[in-house]
């Protein structure tokens, strides 16, 4: 790993061990070796007053060896219902796109407030799923109940 | 409503009254919100018009602190907007003016909130003007002197040195000189220093740095009185002076080496005045601020004086003062702020604090460190300072953890000691995790809940890091904590409860250590489990939900002591009757269903039954019952005898049965919502079924060594089994059937049909093809939910074999008839979507059985693929360029690939047609590589394609969307194009082609 690399995500854990925003969780993953620090497991919790209240989500975020002049990939684990996560669980979100809104200062705090933000307010204008945005677009109700039962199914504890 | 502002028209005020007028009722408290708003409209109208300037003047001369206050808003509104219309003479009379204005103000002692914005003022003036006021602060320090009038700063050299003037002035004036100098350096400081203009402030600040020392140095060093007996107006001074310490020796570690130089030696007497009990809590702030965020501003000699302070007798006098060992009687802010800064001292200095842990300091440190911990209260609701140490105890476990170590040496002294150190601190923090009793937990605001909710979870995590340092030690310790306390008359819940908590933590940190499992053998052999099943106790609930995660972490070691599995699941199947443990106990008992399915086959009867008595008492638990069905599943998929299969299904069917018939008796009652969500629950739990029906991931690979010949006949083909398929597959029609229109109870419908697609081997839910395409085409035909029904359709063709051919042509023409219904891909974007999805899978998959159907459909299928790539729909053209990637590439026998062939030969002028829209501007940016792929493939496999391409990207009018790319570029792109054969940089040469026709600034010269 690149010396820029490992000192940012050091920093990035030291940082949010120090302060991170409640229900929220973040750490590298631990493999045989130790921890491997380019590969996090997060977890988002729904924001409060709306659908997602209650749901705590899975992600997985990959830092690339460019990384932090190339944004994570951020992937929900298993992947999520939801407008704009690809059927891979991929989250396609402007701040993660390296043509579009990622910048090295932004941290992994603001991604997962970021992809906590998308979660209730979803972008139609990039649509990554079909089955979530046709169901966003045609039939609200039917798209609130299966957030309803998909918070129910992963509950934070 | 003020008279004469009625609307944004409404005319300006006349006279400098009426706008005085208008300034007091904006801050009279009782004006109305809409008002404020109005008058700020006509206020700022004057503050930006060209006599704003002549505006501030008239106003500033008022004795009104309001209207004081607005004349400086105003000079700030003119500064930031017009300040390069005034001439350097201007300037220099403004310069005046703010001046002699602050020092009137001052002297008539007008309150802070005046002066500190006219400071700010003139510190935006400077950062205009610059060159006009270069040595501000010695030159402002002048004139409250009165050494000297006017702007003229040549003279200053030779005027008494500042030192000499500052003792003269009084505390309030020392008070302005140092507010200006903080605020100065804040606003500079926060100019890039990329910017032009950076390095004239560099150089500026470089001028003031002597002044700015001075003044700090002056005032901290020369009070006028002993440190614990301060006037209020020396605090303010002493406070004002160690905050613009911090803020100059903040800015000098940006590589400002003048102001490192003279700021540094001020560090020590900034650690004196935390002995001055009215400073101490600035002073500790001031400490705090520059160990996180100035890291390298101490020097080692600082850290060493700090240390001194801190473990000497003023700091375990304060230490002993601020951190009480009972409850009530400590003010918490004097506890934070000592707490902030042994922890921030702690941090920065951990190598140091660790490599000498036996010294008195170190020692006297961590024993601090420790204090904290275990500070009286519960955190957050209570304390906020043992959560500051996570980070410091985290640190130091991977600094032992990282330190190299050579092999067979013994560890140093150090090593061991720091782990003594650790393990108490987990021992403190884990009794602060405790759950607090009912009485207290009512009182807790939700903040209160959530924080200590985050706590535990931050306590968590530092569990799992610390674990490779403390190892079985820990565990063991927690274990027998938890023992103690159930082996007592009348134990402690709350602390077994805080010990389950942290065994379960651990459950993916432990290490393979024999002693370990030895220690949960000791614990779920206890009595723990037997007294906590005891429905007679409510109050063990929260106790009791911690034990069930720890069975359901531990599945893994019930794998190895199947000899505890039916205590554990009788265990949790007993918490089932409480609802609030359902979710919680659903899960474990899948979890351990699902990882010790062989071992607990035997209990599959006593199981069953406890799951019948689950279901009666709580039809409508809907994911409760949707997991134990799905633990039960496990245990029979591990069934040997397929026999065996049938029968431990069929009671499990009869209970879902049941709920079909409860929905029908529903319906018939007209209770439609309640009758729907019966009917969604009973298609789950058949789905959560069908789902632990499948073989496991791990489980034997099955090879297929039919042959061609027909395989031998299970009791799934024409037996009991096939009996059970039977009566499903009906019920599940007929059910679905009842609810035409709702697409949520069809999508269940079909997903219990989708469990058995990949299977490999015969199973309940593994149905012949034939139920499948019946049950499709008859969802089709009551439903419009196409992404579900083709959905579905695809994924089966995906897994179909041979015997399943002629159920699959059913299914095709099916799904490539409804293009009939199509207007093109927009007239219903999904359903192309899904349709082109499905031509994909056969395409793919059966490449056969998608040339043989007939001429006219596959016309259509192809027309709707090329019409979907020039969509505005994003879906079907992402999954028509898939297609067309798929057709280039594919390879069949002889024959299959002649008519591939003629079908590419056919249609490839006008995919190269609608690719090069797409890639000449028309697609959007998300789109590109999707575009691009079927692009490449043409340009590598097929030979006519520079043609086709060349015909594209030339033709006039309606072929090619951009008139911003020259024949040139066109000729220039074409040619790299080719050059590249379709390999991986083309993705980015079709990007700058697509930005070059989108209009964005490009040249393909280079």
């Amino acid at each position: 790993m690149s010396a820029l690399c490992l000192n940012r995500l050091q920093e990035e854990r030291k940082q949010w061990r120090k302060d991170h925003p409640f229900g929220f969780y973040a750490k590298p993953a631990r493999g045989a070796d130790g921890l491997d620090l380019r590969q996090w497991s997060c977890g988002i919790p729904g924001k409060e007053k709306t659908l997602w209240e209650g749901g705590l989500f899975k992600l997985e975020m990959a830092f690339p060896e460019e990384y932090p002049t190339k944004p994570p990939k951020c992937k929900f684990v298993p992947p999520l219902f939801h407008p704009n996560v690809y059927p891979s669980g991929t989250v396609c979100l402007s701040i993660l796109n390296e043509d579009e809104g990622w910048k090295p200062a932004i941290t992994i705090k603001q991604i997962l407030l970021g992809i906590q933000d998308l979660l209730d307010d979803p972008n139609p204008e990039s649509p990554a799923q079909a089955e979530a945005y046709n169901l966003f677009k045609k039939d609200r109700a039917a798209y609130d109940k299966r957030i309803r039962a998909l918070v129910k199914e992963n509950q934070a504890t | 409503m003020v008279p004469g502002i009625a609307d944004d028209d409404a005319p300006l005020p006349r006279s400098m009254r009426e706008v005085e007028d208008l300034i007091n009722t904006l801050y009279n408290t009782s004006t109305t919100p809409d008002d404020v708003h109005r008058i700020n409209r006509v206020l700022q109208k004057l503050q930006r018009s060209p006599d704003g300037w002549l505006l501030a003047t008239s106003l500033s001369s008022s004795a009104n602190e309001h209207v004081q206050f607005f004349a400086a808003s105003t000079w700030m509104v003119k500064l930031n907007t017009d300040w390069q219309g005034l001439s350097e003479h201007d300037a220099l009379v403004l310069l005046d003016t703010l001046i002699t204005w602050l020092i009137r103000v001052v002297g008539a002692g007008f309150k802070p909130f005046i002066w500190r914005k006219i400071c700010v003022t003139l510190v935006n003036y400077y950062i205009r003007f610059y060159n006009l006021w270069q040595n501000c602060i010695r030159h402002l320090i002048c004139r409250f002197a009165g050494v000297t009038t006017g702007v003229q700063q040549d003279g200053l050299g030779s005027l008494p040195p500042s030192d000499t003037l500052l003792p003269r002035f009084n505390n309030v004036s020392k008070t302005v000189i140092l507010g200006f100098t903080r605020t100065l350096i804040e606003e500079v400081g926060k100019i890039d220093s990329k910017n032009g203009k950076g390095f004239h402030y560099y150089e500026g600040m470089n001028i003031n740095t002597p002044d700015a020392a001075s003044v700090v140095m002056a005032v901290l060093m020369e009070h006028g009185s002993p440190m614990n007996q301060l006037t209020v107006e020396q605090v303010t001074l002493v406070e004002e002076a160690l905050r613009c310490y911090q803020s100059w020796a903040t800015y000098s570690t940006r590589e400002a080496h003048q102001a490192l130089q003279l700021f540094q030696p001020i560090t020590r007497i900034t650690f004196e005045w935390l002995e001055s009990p009215q400073v101490y809590r600035v002073a500790a702030e001031t400490v705090t601020e520059m160990l996180t965020n100035g890291f390298y501003f101490y020097t080692p000699e600082d850290n060493h004086f700090l240390a001194e302070r801190i473990t000497g007798t003023w700091g375990q006098a304060k230490f002993s003062n601020v951190v009480p060992k009972e409850h009530d009687d400590y003010d918490s802010e004097e506890t934070d702020a000592f707490a902030h800064m042994l922890v921030a001292f702690a941090e920065s200095n951990l190598k140091g604090l660790i490599l000498t842990v036996e010294s008195p300091t170190s020692q006297t440190i961590f024993e601090m460190l420790h204090g904290l911990l275990r500070l009286p209260g519960y955190p957050v609701a209570d304390e906020e300072v043992s959560n500051l140490e996570f980070e410091f105890w985290s640190s130091l476990t991977e600094f032992m953890t990282d330190h190299p170590f050579e092999e067979g040496v013994p560890k140093p002294h150090w090593w061991d000691i720091c782990r003594g150190h650790l393990l108490r601190a987990v021992q403190e923090y884990w009794v602060k995790i405790r759950i607090p009793p009912q009485d207290i937990l009512a009182e807790w605001l939700k903040d209160d809940k959530d924080g200590f909710q985050s706590y535990r979870k931050d306590f968590a995590d530092l569990l799992e890091t610390a674990y490779p340092v403390l190892q079985s030690e820990l565990f063991g310790e927690l274990v027998q904590h938890a023992l103690n306390q159930v082996n007592t008359a009348h134990p402690d819940w709350q602390e077994v409860e805080s010990c389950l908590f942290c065994i379960n933590a651990l459950a993916d940190t432990l290490t393979t250590e024999p002693t370990e499992y030895t220690y949960l053998s000791a614990l779920f052999q206890s009595p723990l489990f037997a007294i906590l099943a005891n429905p007679e106790s409510p109050e063990l609930s929260r106790t009791k939900l911690s034990a069930i995660s720890v069975i359901g972490s531990y599945s893994e070691y019930f794998e190895k002591h199947t000899e505890l599995l039916p205590g554990a699941l009788n265990f949790l199947f007993s918490s089932l009757t409480i609802p609030k443990l359902i979710n919680q106990a659903s899960k474990s008992i899948l979890s351990l269903c699902s990882s010790c399915r062989t071992k607990l086959v035997s209990e599959l009867p006593a199981f069953i039954q406890h799951y019948q008595i689950f279901a009666s008492r709580h039809p409508s638990e809907s994911l409760g019952r949707e997991r134990v069905l799905g633990a039960l599943g496990c245990l029979i998929q591990a069934l040997d005898r397929e026999e065996d299969k049938a029968s431990a299904l069929e009671p499990l069917l009869t209970s879902v049965s049941a709920d079909f018939v409860a929905c029908k008796q529903l319906l018939s009652a007209h209770y439609e919502e309640e009758a729907k969500e019966r009917a969604s629950l009973a298609l789950k739990c058949l789905v959560s079924l069908g789902k632990s029906l499948q073989a496991p991931d791990d489980g034997p690979i099955v090879i297929d060594e039919s042959n061609g010949t027909r395989k031998h006949r299970t009791i799934w083909d024409d037996g009991v089994g096939h009996q059970l398929q039977i009566l499903l597959a009906q019920a599940i029609e007929d059910i679905a059937a009842q609810f035409p229109k709702d697409r949520e109870i069809t999508k269940e419908a079909c997903d219990v049909f989708r469990c058995g697609f990949t299977e490999a081997l015969p199973g309940l839910l593994v149905f012949p093809p034939r139920f499948v395409v019946d049950f499709l085409l008859s969802c089709g035909s009551r439903s419009p939910f196409y992404d579900v029904t083709i959905g579905t359709a695809s994924a089966f063709i995906n897994c179909i074999s041979p015997e399943g051919y002629d159920e699959c042509r059913r299914l095709t023409a099916y799904v490539f008839g409804l293009i009939q219904s199509l207007d093109g891909p927009e007239s219903d974007p999904e359903l192309a979507h899904n349709i082109l999805e499905y031509a994909n899978r056969l395409l793919s998959k059966h490449i056969h059985l998608f040339l043989e159907v007939q001429e006219t459909v596959l016309a259509r299928v192809l027309s709707l693929a090329l019409a979907s790539l020039v969509s505005k729909e994003q879906f079907p053209k992402k999954t028509a360029c898939t297609f067309w990637t798929n057709l280039i590439t594919t390879g069949g026998e002889g024959n299959q690939q002649r008519m591939i062939e003629m079908i590419i030969q056919q249609t490839g002028e006008t995919l190269a047609k609608n690719l090069v829209i797409q890639i000449g501007g028309g697609a959007a940016r998300s789109e590109l590589d999707n575009v691009t792929e079927p692009l490449k493939k043409m340009v590598f496999k097929q030979l006519h394609a520079r043609k086709w391409l060349e015909t594209s990207l030339f033709s006039n009018g309606e072929g090619f969307p951009s008139q911003k790319v020259s024949a040139e570029d066109k000729n220039m792109f074409l040619k790299k194009l080719f050059l590249l054969r379709g390999g991986r940089g083309t993705n980015q040469l079709v990007k700058e082609f697509w930005l070059a026709c989108r209009g964005m600034e490009f040249s393909y010269a280079s």
